[in-house]
């Protein structure tokens, strides 16, 4: 009897193991590749960046460490509603509790089943080991019956036996360690007729309810929490529903930083890479760095530079000057009109 | 909840861990409740239709028991046949009805306007209405004695393995079986793992993948080529009998683990020499269901050869209607009792033949063949899809074919387990099983084989969210 349980705790024991080695093998690595940098930072961040690709895209933490000393991770992800930032913080703050979280408001008027495209859930979710915090918000955020894939990713990723063997991989986000989240994304592209609103949509829209519960969030952990609205090509009604967040950040007193309003951070007939609002690199370190001098103006933020103990940031700079230097300057991209 | 789910995963080690350390005394009321939470996952309230028709049959055979006379025996019985089969036809066959009904006054010119209905067909009611009847027949023929416990009863009827795919069980068999006290035993528990993992090779490797290649034909079949169309038939067949056999398989090892064991229900099908022995190798469970409570009944080959013929068709009629509510499977039904039929009147060889084996394999082809045209009426949209599919495979064989979108690594992958598949069925038909081919494995290399087998399942098997669920075919009957 004893020799037939260790028997079968051995062949389970083995199985499992292969289950680890297959899903590591099997699984997308963009959420991975996205967000290891996060979970394997050990000495804390300053910052945190929250929000939708326009994100993603306008910010860049190894500027914001390159200029300021600040350390900050861009936890942007593609088409996120403010109802699920409120979870994507949550969840971040299950592993760093910054000083700062800066939340973009473009998704404000999106509700949560409306807006998140499949994939990106997938790429937020992936990477986020197991937790009790990972299934609470997986069954805030997803249908019932398609919960299973992000609390087991296995269960849907088994199937890219084909696409591998096939040799027909495709990666889903250009993030790398050393972009702390960030992306860069080379090209240029201008919208005709774009002109800047300051009125606001009147009335309630999803994301405010959504940006009350992140501060109080963030207030229950001792985070700052921040409001912005960076610079980029966005329709007449995007901006009204933007502007309509200096309504709640007035009755929060919280900080709102509408970069949408402020002339000259960027130019946009040369600093955004699509149509739809998306900062390229240029546009990128514009926005970085005034973001970077806004917030060292207004918190007790401390240059770590030199700090021998922040030395892999100095690393991951030089990694990520290379890339861009690679993909971006002194590279002469056509304007796309 | 399909076998092939996150849901059973947690429902049968559970019901299992907790059988085996309850009191054999109440072992059977878990499984009784187990059984109808595994029923009602699906749709709760047709669980009282589960329920009415074990508590008719039980009455009906306390009544059978109880009468004094052979008339009140027979009306004692007939009420129950009437009351389950009514059941069975009103969630069945209403809309075919009507439907049927209005075909015939607009073929006639009568004009009639039938109601539209739709019944949502509740899971594996063809299966247990069959079983409850077999059981309260046999108490009228005295074959066995009627079960005073109706929950016990209840068991059998319900008894959640086969419950929505069958086998069709008889209650000479697992009535006793299911009530009566169960001990844990690793070597069973062992042999029940290997015929569920057969059971899920088949099931989500092999059906659930061929499936995607003979929907994509059969949906676009009028730009299908001919030979597009014959293949996708072929897959369909293998499909079939995967998808079917894969479910039996899964239901004989998770009874089997309980210390149930059901009986055999597929026995190599495709190997069979004739249509006749096809269908002694087919879903043996409704086979010789249809034998023992129709075709005896209606006095079998006896009365000469128009006699037999006229049976055959009857069964095969009935077998068509029961698989599904439209014109094309009582044509396939009919398709298999002509084949018979035909077989019966051929005249027997006087010698036998010079080279046997041969002889039996194109016997074999032949049986195949013939079989494979039935699959292509049991399968197409609808009678005329399946006589122009076989009018396309004569005429436009060459024909520019489609995308049926299965690529050529899914093909491999499911040509590969093809041949895997026909290596099993051949050791079977050997008479042989798995569990003997891989006791005669150093134990590390035995250990191995099963997890390698395990993580086929997993890596290839097509399930989670990335396929919708394809509910096993025969759900629907």
């Amino acid at each position: 009897m004893k020799k037939k349980i260790a028997m079968t705790v051995l062949w389970l024991s083995a199985l499992i193991a292969c289950l680890a080695l297959l899903d590591h093998a099997m699984r997308r690595d963009d959420s991975d590749r996205k967000y290891s940098a996060f979970f394997e930072e050990e000495q804390g961040f300053d910052v945190l960046f929250f929000g939708t690709s326009r994100v993603l895209d306008g910010v860049s933490p190894m500027e914001l460490w390159r200029d300021f000393g600040v350390t900050s991770y861009n936890m942007g992800n593609n088409s996120e509603p403010l109802g699920v930032t409120r979870w994507v913080l949550d969840l971040a703050m299950d592993t760093h509790v910054p000083d700062i979280a800066v939340i973009d408001v473009f998704y404000v008027s999106r509700a949560v089943d409306e807006a998140w495209t499949y994939t990106y859930r997938h790429l937020f979710y992936d990477a986020l080991p197991l937790s009790r915090a990972k299934i609470e918000a997986v069954c805030a955020t997803q249908p019932e019956d398609g919960r299973m894939e992000f609390l087991v990713p296995f269960s849907l990723y088994h199937g890219r036996w084909e696409e591998i063997l096939a040799g027909d991989v495709e990666r889903m986000v250009e993030c790398e360690p050393y972009m702390m989240g960030g992306e860069l994304r080379p090209s240029r592209q201008v919208r005709d007729n774009y002109t800047l609103t300051d009125e606001a949509t009147q009335g309630e829209l999803p994301g405010h309810q959504a940006l009350r519960e992140i501060a109080a969030l963030c207030w229950e952990h001792g985070v700052e929490p921040v409001f912005i609205a960076l610079p980029g090509h966005a329709s007449q009604e995007e901006q009204r529903d933007m502007n309509s967040v200096a309504r709640v950040a007035q009755e929060l007193g919280v900080p709102f930083l509408n970069m949408m309003q402020v002339e000259g951070i960027i130019d946009f007939d040369r600093d955004c890479y699509d149509w739809q609002g998306h900062l390229n690199p240029d546009g990128a370190s514009k926005a970085t760095a005034y973001l970077g001098a806004w917030l060292t103006a207004h918190y007790d933020l401390e240059d770590k530079r030199g700090d021998a103990a922040y030395a892999h940031w100095d690393a991951r700079l030089a990694q990520y000057e290379a890339h861009r230097a690679r993909v971006w300057d002194g590279q002469e991209v056509p304007l796309d009109k | 909840m399909l076998f092939n789910s996150f849901a059973f995963l947690i429902f049968f080690p559970t019901v299992t861990l907790i059988y085996f350390l309850l009191p054999a005394r109440i072992q059977w009321v878990w499984l009784l409740v187990m059984s109808y939470v595994f029923y009602m996952n699906w749709h709760a309230e047709y669980a009282l239709l589960m329920a009415a028709c074990t508590i008719i049959t039980h009455a009906c055979s306390l009544l059978i028991t109880g009468a004094k006379t052979t008339r009140g025996r027979r009306a004692a019985m007939w009420s129950g046949i009437a009351l389950n089969i009514g059941m069975l036809a009103y969630f069945k066959y209403t809309g075919f009805l009507l439907d049927t009904i209005q075909r015939v006054c607009d073929w006639i010119g009568i004009e009639a306007a039938m109601p539209k209905v739709s019944i949502l067909l509740p899971v594996g009611i063809s299966f247990y209405v069959f079983q409850a009847l077999s059981y309260m027949i046999d108490v009228y023929k005295g074959r066995v004695k009627a079960e005073r416990n109706l929950f016990k009863y209840a068991l059998f009827v319900s008894f959640f393995p086969q419950l929505v795919a069958g086998p069709i069980e008889r209650s000479s068999r697992l009535l006793k079986q299911v009530t009566q006290e169960h001990r844990f035993d690793w070597e069973r528990t062992r042999q029940g793992l290997l015929i569920m993992l057969l059971g899920f090779f088949e099931k989500v490797v092999i059906a659930d993948r061929a499936c995607m290649y003979v929907d994509a034909i059969y949906g676009s079949w009028i730009d299908a080529s001919g030979a597009q169309l014959a293949l996708a038939t072929f897959v369909f067949a293998v499909q079939d009998l995967c998808d079917f056999a894969g479910y039996s398989h899964i239901a004989i090892g998770t009874a089997k683990i309980l210390g149930v064991e059901l009986m055999t229900n597929f026995r190599q099908p495709y190997f069979a020499h004739s249509v006749q022995n096809f269908w002694a190798r087919w879903h043996i469970s409704l086979s010789t269901w249809f034998r023992d409570y129709i075709y005896f009944p209606l006095g079998a080959g006896r009365g000469g050869k128009f006699k037999q013929a006229r049976n055959l068709m009857i069964v095969y009629t009935v077998s068509g209607l029961w698989h599904g509510a439209a014109l094309k499977y009582v044509a396939w039904g009919m398709l298999n009792g002509v084949f018979q039929v035909i077989e019966g009147l051929l005249p027997q060889p006087k010698h036998k033949p010079r080279f046997p084996r041969l002889d039996l394999l194109l016997h074999i082809l032949w049986t195949d063949f013939l079989i494979l045209i039935t699959m292509l009426v049991f399968r197409a949209g609808s009678l005329s899809s399946a006589l122009g599919m076989l009018a396309r495979i004569a005429t436009a064989w060459n024909a520019p074919g489609i995308e049926s979108g299965f690529s050529g690594v899914q093909a491999l992958c499911t040509g590969v387990c093809f041949v895997i598949l026909f290596l099993i069925e051949l050791i079977h038909e050997k008479r042989r099983t798995l569990t003997e081919i891989t006791d005669r494995l150093p134990v590390f290399a035995r250990g191995t084989l099963y997890l390698l087998g395990v993580l086929a399942v997993i890596v290839f098997g097509v399930w989670g969210p990335g396929y919708t669920a394809q509910a096993f075919i025969y759900f629907q009957f």
